[in-house]
């Protein structure tokens, strides 16, 4: 007998051009969405189709956690918008967008997806209701008869045939049109952009530019001398194309997925691009003014970047969480009455319960529950404990002593001095002489009140085991949100997840307020404070030098018996021997070292007056434990880049002296450099730098911006080093990579 | 049928209302021009300058005429390519008069190439040189220049002009761009002259970085495209028509022309307070022209003025006619 196959989807994700597959539960947020929508889409095109103004448009963010559904909800949005090239050009409507899928930066968007969903015929139609309305108004002002204004003026005549029977001034037509498009506009960018319009040698110059093809030269010297070849320009772009449909009564639709890709410097950093999102709230201003309609995804974190001027122009919608109904109907949506797997009620609940009515988990969930529970010759009914098996397999890590190591580790490279546990899960952090502690709590999935309940009991008594205890709690698996709030209010912070992403950093900045908390509270003396401290660094120094010495015996290893000193202060000789492209990875890493530490240029500044006004009368703070400690991580990064340079450039000697030597030990042997870079820069606090770079005072949006682009570079610089000077390396000794 | 005192001659098959003058070719022409806004001084300012050959001889010019849209840029450029063939010494036929009245072309050592009504893609000067030179052969002329280099084309065309003893005005199409316009400039030799118009984009351009001022335009020009010590700019800004000039132009038109219907100073007043959108001379021109084309009509009175003061439709059928059929 065959396996039955998994019903539920292997990758419960939404793409948006792929919606049309999937089912939608009718949720609450749905309902509201779909109307909001669909009033809009009733409105203006009632308003278009009557040729009135459209009026003020409108944006709605959906905003709910990863899984909650947004793009889901998004997808069934977007199917209710007209398509975006319309069926019959004739009749006007609202020109719909899509914006999802791995695009990412709004350029590659705006130049993939936006522009070219556009065309050279329309756009051309577009500016001619700008030369009517121009047409109409200079008409008006020469006091002509209505019988030869409102033909013109309902686009029934051609206005330039008007305009060359009657002999009008085409200066003055296109004059009126600058005007008033400077009168509707209140960005100079913008209404120098709408400016080309006016363009009759050329009118293809501006539809080529607005293609991200290179100025015209015409267009150089009427002040756009760049192509659109940044995310900022497109913005910009795309503001004045939404601004003229708008106006021209063919108000534009814009439905974005995860704004956060758009935004984001790189990756998933956490910081945003203070260009793009300036640029993005202008973009939403016009749509708004032009009766457009943006449609968008954010995670609800992220609504704290919006300016309060953009947050007021947008109406939040949060996704509600499925219901105990909802679970039900989406499960029985995806399992039939007589499937050889079958939900219980209480599995169903279960499933509702866990997953705090998060659609993916409850996805996830039901198609992990079925692996579990599915039986090739039988019917089988999944039960509530299978369903929490599945979530414990989901989340927790398969060995508790993985999370355990990776707490240890994080003491030890910072530095702080605890208990060994002898379960292993409870690591207790003495601070002060009186007893007060930082314990570090590691408990499993928390999938029903008994384990809450063991939970909590376990916090209370190390909370009454003394005065001055702070506990931070680590859960390896998955916690409800109702468990995870009861456990908050026990020890006023958030417990943590176990990932494996930037957990490290995490635990480190916990530790470190709760160390801030103890002392504010008085639980250690100034004395024992400091004493506690300078211990803490002093344990921290000494890890981070074994980790040097380890890098430097590993390297030594590596090099054999040829190599000289590691560290030694050959390395600018090291630096010279190496191919010049091998010479640039190192030489940006460097810079990006100094760049994101900030202490060559710490106190540039420091000592200048002020060129106007009296001096400041409390001097600046020149030094903080930030800074000793990023300028302690820079040191170390430094030192550990030199040793990288040092060790490639040995080994580019060894295979130069030794070409007959077997190539796939010289790349093998390669390799264990560059890895043993990349597991020892792992280790470092990038983040420490690049944090404590950010935190830097800064005078304006213009400087802050070019820090984030600094920082971004810096990062760039930094991240898979030891793979790009593997793969240089490799091609200049002429060698190929291992397979 | 009256004779209309805004025709202008025009070769078979051309449709004149629209033409600008052009007396090099059709000599009845120059007796078309009339004196309107700064239009003759810049004339007079141009033949004080070229009172002969002699400027060309040792160096090579651009002509650049600015002004809005109509406003009488290619009519004056013209006049002046006439002024120089008139310099020249008549060739061809022995006693060939130079500023013959007929409508025969002119012949003279001053060859005029009229490449106005072209259009060359952009940032491809070769293929006008080449357009330059097919012109000339197609007249009968032998080059020994070389068509490698646009720039050597010119300098070796210039030689061989010397040679010959001959000059060369060539009428370009607008300008776009400043650009265009140096390029004019860097390819200028003796005996030539280039004749160029500001093309709406290069006013615009020129205006926005004069704060509008006419007067200093050329040192904007001067600056932009470069100074080289054998080749020069020269710089006319045309029109608006100022308030007399309506008058003025109807006037001696109608004056000039035998048998034109009659027509007063009052109505003209009132006409250009009502269309105060009318500012070049072209525009004046086409609306007096369709105003004159009527038939059986021995005075201009308001009503024939009616369908351009704006009142009424009675110009709205006419859209749906062929344009030939209004004239």
């Amino acid at each position: 007998m065959n396996t039955p196959v998994n019903p539920f989807p292997m990758t419960p994700a939404v793409l948006l051009g792929d919606f049309h597959a999937l089912t939608t539960v009718r949720t609450e947020s749905v309902t509201l969405a779909t109307d909001y929508v669909t009033d809009y889409l009733d409105y203006a095109l009632g308003a278009v189709r009557r040729a009135e103004t459209v009026g003020r448009g409108r944006c709605l963010a959906i905003t709910g956690k990863l899984g909650a559904g947004k793009s889901h909800l998004l997808g069934h949005l977007s199917t209710r918008l007209p398509p975006s090239v319309p069926a019959d050009p004739a009749m006007p409507g609202v020109h719909a967008f899509t914006i999802g899928g791995p695009f990412g930066r709004f350029l590659t968007i705006y130049r993939e997806k936006l522009i070219t969903a556009l065309d050279r015929e329309e756009f051309s139609r577009i500016v001619q209701v700008y030369h009517a309305d121009a047409t109409v108004r200079m008409l008006k002002r020469l006091n002509a008869s209505e019988e030869i204004i409102a033909p013109v003026r309902d686009l029934r005549t051609p206005s330039w045939q008007v305009a060359r029977r009657y002999h009008l001034s085409e200066d003055e037509i296109r004059r009126n049109m600058h005007e008033r498009l400077r009168e509707v506009i209140d960005t100079d960018d913008l209404a120098a952009h709408l400016s080309l319009l006016d363009f009759p040698e050329n009118p293809g110059a501006i539809w080529e530019w607005l293609n991200c093809k290179a100025p015209d030269q015409a267009l150089i010297e009427r002040g756009i001398d760049e192509p659109i070849d940044s995310d900022a320009k497109a913005f910009t772009a795309f503001a004045m194309l939404t601004f003229l449909y708008g106006r021209a009564g063919r108000p534009f639709a814009l439905v974005i997925d995860e704004l956060e890709k758009m935004m984001q410097e790189t990756g998933d950093s956490p910081s945003w691009h203070v260009e793009t999102l300036q640029a993005f709230e202008r973009l939403v201003n016009v749509f708004i003014d032009t009766g457009g309609l943006i449609v968008l995804c954010v995670l609800p974190e992220s609504l704290r970047k919006f300016s309060g001027g953009l947050y007021q122009r947008v109406l939040v919608q949060p996704v509600s969480p499925f219901t105990r109904a909802d679970t039900v109907k989406l499960i029985k949506e995806y399992v039939d009455a007589d499937a050889p797997v079958w939900f219980s009620p209480s599995a169903m609940y279960a499933v509702a319960d866990l997953s705090d009515g998060n659609p993916r988990l409850i996805l996830d969930l039901c198609r992990r529950t079925w692996d579990l529970a599915c039986r090739p010759d039988r019917r089988v009914e999944i039960t509530p404990e299978m369903v929490r098996r599945a979530i414990r397999a989901k989340f927790e890590a398969p060995r508790s002593s993985i999370v355990s190591g990776e707490v240890r580790q994080v003491l030890e490279a910072n530095g702080w001095v605890y208990d060994s546990p002898d379960e292993d899960d409870e690591f207790h952090v003495p601070r002060g002489t009186k007893g007060a502690a930082i314990t570090v709590l590691i408990i499993d999935s928390l999938l029903h009140d008994a384990a809450l309940n063991r939970a909590v009991r376990r916090i209370e008594g190390i909370l009454a085991s003394a005065d001055g205890q702070e506990v931070i709690v680590v859960v390896n698996g998955y916690l409800r949100a109702g468990d995870r709030m009861e456990i908050s209010r026990k020890i006023s912070r958030q417990p943590m997840a176990f990932d494996h992403h930037l957990f490290r950093e995490n635990l480190q900045s916990q530790l470190l307020e709760a160390h801030r908390l103890l002392e504010e509270a008085g639980h250690e003396t100034v004395w024992e404070s400091i004493r506690d401290e300078v211990l803490r660094v002093g344990a921290q120094q000494t890890y981070t030098q074994s980790m040097v010495e380890r890098l430097a015996a590993d390297i030594e290893w590596l090099r054999g018996p040829m190599g000289a000193g590691l560290l030694s202060s050959a390395v600018p000789d090291a630096r010279e021997r190496l191919p010049a492209e091998v010479r640039g990875h190192f030489d940006r890493a460097f810079r990006a070292v100094e760049t994101l530490s900030g202490v060559g240029s710490l106190f540039d500044d420091t000592f200048l007056t002020p060129r106007q006004g009296p001096p400041p009368t409390r001097p600046r703070r020149l030094a903080s434990r930030e800074l000793f400690e990023s300028a302690g991580v820079a040191m170390v990064f430094h030192k550990l880049l030199q040793a990288f340079v040092e060790a490639v450039a040995s080994w580019l000697d060894t295979v130069t002296r030794f070409p007959s030597a077997a190539a796939e030990q010289q790349i093998e042997r390669l390799r264990g450099i560059c890895h043993c870079y990349e597991v020892t820069a792992e280790v470092l606090p990038l983040a420490r730098l690049a944090a404590f770079e950010s935190g830097r005072e800064t005078t304006g949006l213009a400087e802050q911006g070019a820090r984030s682009s600094q920082r971004r570079e810096a990062v760039d610089a930094l991240t898979n080093l030891g793979l790009r000077v593997q793969e240089s390396v490799l091609a200049e000794a002429g060698l190929s990579p291992l397979p | 049928m009256r004779p209309n005192p805004f025709n202008h001659a025009a070769r078979p098959l051309e449709r004149s209302r629209d033409s600008p003058l052009r007396p090099w070719d059709i000599t009845a022409h120059e007796e078309c021009y009339v004196a309107v806004d700064d239009t003759e001084d810049k004339y007079m300012e141009f033949c004080t300058l070229f009172e002969d050959l002699s400027a060309l001889q040792d160096a090579g010019h651009v002509i650049l005429a600015t002004g809005g849209t109509a406003d009488g840029k290619t009519s004056l450029l013209n006049r002046c390519a006439a002024a120089l063939q008139g310099h020249g010494l008549p060739v061809g036929k022995e006693g060939t008069d130079p500023k013959s009245k007929d409508d025969s072309p002119v012949h003279s050592t001053v060859k005029i190439v009229d490449l106005s009504g072209l259009r060359f893609p952009r940032e491809n000067d070769s293929t006008l040189y080449q357009e330059v030179l097919n012109t000339l052969v197609s007249r009968g002329m032998k080059f020994s220049s070389s068509t490698e280099d646009t720039a050597t084309g010119y300098a070796a065309l210039s030689s061989d002009l010397g040679d010959m003893g001959n000059y060369l005005v060539v009428l370009l199409p607008p300008a776009d761009t400043v650009e265009r316009v140096r390029n004019y400039l860097r390819f200028a030799r003796n005996r030539i002259v280039f004749m160029t118009e500001s093309s709406r984009g290069l006013l615009d351009t020129i205006s926005r970085h004069t704060r509008g001022r006419p007067e200093h335009f050329a040192d904007f020009l001067d600056e932009q495209v470069g100074r080289y010590p054998d080749r020069y700019l020269f710089h006319m800004h045309v029109g608006p028509l100022k308030p007399d000039d309506y008058w003025k132009y109807v006037k001696e038109r109608v004056e000039k022309t035998p048998e034109s219907p009659r027509i007063n100073e009052e109505l003209i007043k009132v006409v250009r307070d009502r269309r105060s959108d009318v500012t070049s001379i072209g525009q004046w021109r086409k609306i007096l022209f369709e105003v004159f084309s009527r038939n059986r009509m021995d005075t201009v009175d308001e009503t024939h003025f009616e369908p351009y003061l704006l009142f009424g439709a009675p110009l709205w059928k006419q859209f749906m006619e062929p344009e030939d059929g209004a004239v």
